[in-house]
C-alpha cells in the first residue's frame, strides 16, 4: 500500500469524479457502475451474514459498495467509539453502532452530502441513537486527537491521491493501542506511470 | 505492510482477500493488474 501517489494528477479533478460516482450510487443504487453494490453481493462476496443484512433499512445496504469485510477482522466490542472513513450509505457504521451498544458511539465520516443523508436517515429507520454522521474527508477528519478505539474504512483510501496525509490523520484520532480495520483494494502489480496518472482508472 | 509499521502500528496484516471485481465489466482489468479488495489490520502502539 503506497502512501504517496508519485505521479502527477488532478487530485480536485479526482476528488469531483469520485464525489459525482458516490452521489449517483446513493441515488440510484441500481444504476449501472462497474462494481457491485447491495446486500447480495456483501453476502456471497464478502462474507456479510445474510441475517443481520436483512436486519438493516434498505437505505444502508441498497448503496453498499464496499471491497471487503471490516467486521471480519475483528470484532467491534461493547462500548467502543468506532469512526467509519467514508461511511457511505451506512451498512458497516450500523452494524458497528449495533456491536458498540448504547455504551458505544459510531461515526460516520462522508465528503458526499447525499451518503450523509442517506445513512442519517438509515440510522434513524434502525432505531440506532448511538450514529453520528460528520461532514469530512480522510485527509481532514473532524475528531480529536487520540478519541477513537476502532477505525474501519471500507474500499474508501484507495480513492484518495494524498494517502500519506489520510494515514496521518488515521494514527491522529487512534488511541494507543486502538485498531484499524480496513478493506481496500490493494494492486499485486507494479503500474506504469500512465496507468497511476489515468483519472477514470483511479475512479472507474 | 511496511508503510503502517513505519507509522507505528504493530501486528500489520492482511487478514482474507476478496475477488471483488469478479462478473463485472472490469474483471479483464483487474486480473490484468493484481486488483484485489484485502482485510488489513493493524494496532496503534
Amino acid at each position: 500500500m503506497a502512501l504517496a501517489c508519485p505521479v502527477v494528477l488532478d487530485t480536485e479533478q479526482l476528488r469531483g469524479e469520485v464525489s459525482n460516482i458516490y452521489a449517483r450510487v446513493a441515488s440510484n443504487p441500481d444504476d449501472n457502475f462497474h462494481f457491485h453494490r447491495g446486500p447480495a453481493y456483501a453476502a456471497e462476496f464478502l462474507g456479510y451474514d445474510v441475517q443481520e443484512l436483512a436486519a438493516l433499512p434498505r437505505e444502508a445496504t441498497a448503496s453498499f459498495a464496499g471491497v471487503g469485510n471490516p467486521h471480519a477482522i475483528a470484532a467491534v466490542r461493547p462500548g467502543e467509539t468506532v469512526v467509519d472513513i467514508g461511511c457511505g450509505a451506512g451498512m458497516d457504521l450500523l452494524l458497528a453502532a449495533r456491536r458498540t451498544g448504547p455504551q458505544g458511539k459510531a461515526i460516520g465520516v462522508d465528503m458526499s452530502d447525499a451518503m450523509i443523508e442517506r445513512a442519517s436517515r438509515a440510522a434513524r429507520l434502525a432505531a440506532l441513537n448511538n450514529v453520528e454522521l460528520r461532514k469530512g474527508d480522510a485527509t481532514d477528519l473532524p475528531l480529536a486527537d487520540a478519541s477513537v478505539d476502532v477505525i474501519i474504512s471500507n474500499g474508501v483510501l484507495n480513492l484518495v491521491p494524498e494517502k500519506e496525509n489520510a494515514f496521518r490523520e488515521i494514527v491522529r484520532i487512534l488511541r494507543p493501542g486502538g485498531r484499524l480495520q480496513i478493506a481496500d483494494i490493494v494492486v499485486e502489480k507494479e503500474l506504469s506511470e500512465d496507468i497511476r496518472s489515468n483519472v477514470e482508472l483511479w475512479t472507474g | 505492510m511496511e508503510v503502517l509499521s513505519q507509522l507505528g502500528f504493530s501486528d500489520v496484516r492482511v487478514t482474507h482477500r476478496f475477488d471483488c471485481f469478479r462478473a463485472t465489466t472490469k474483471e479483464q482489468t483487474a486480473r490484468k493488474f493484481g486488483v484485489r479488495g484485502a482485510n488489513v489490520f493493524g494496532r496503534k502502539l
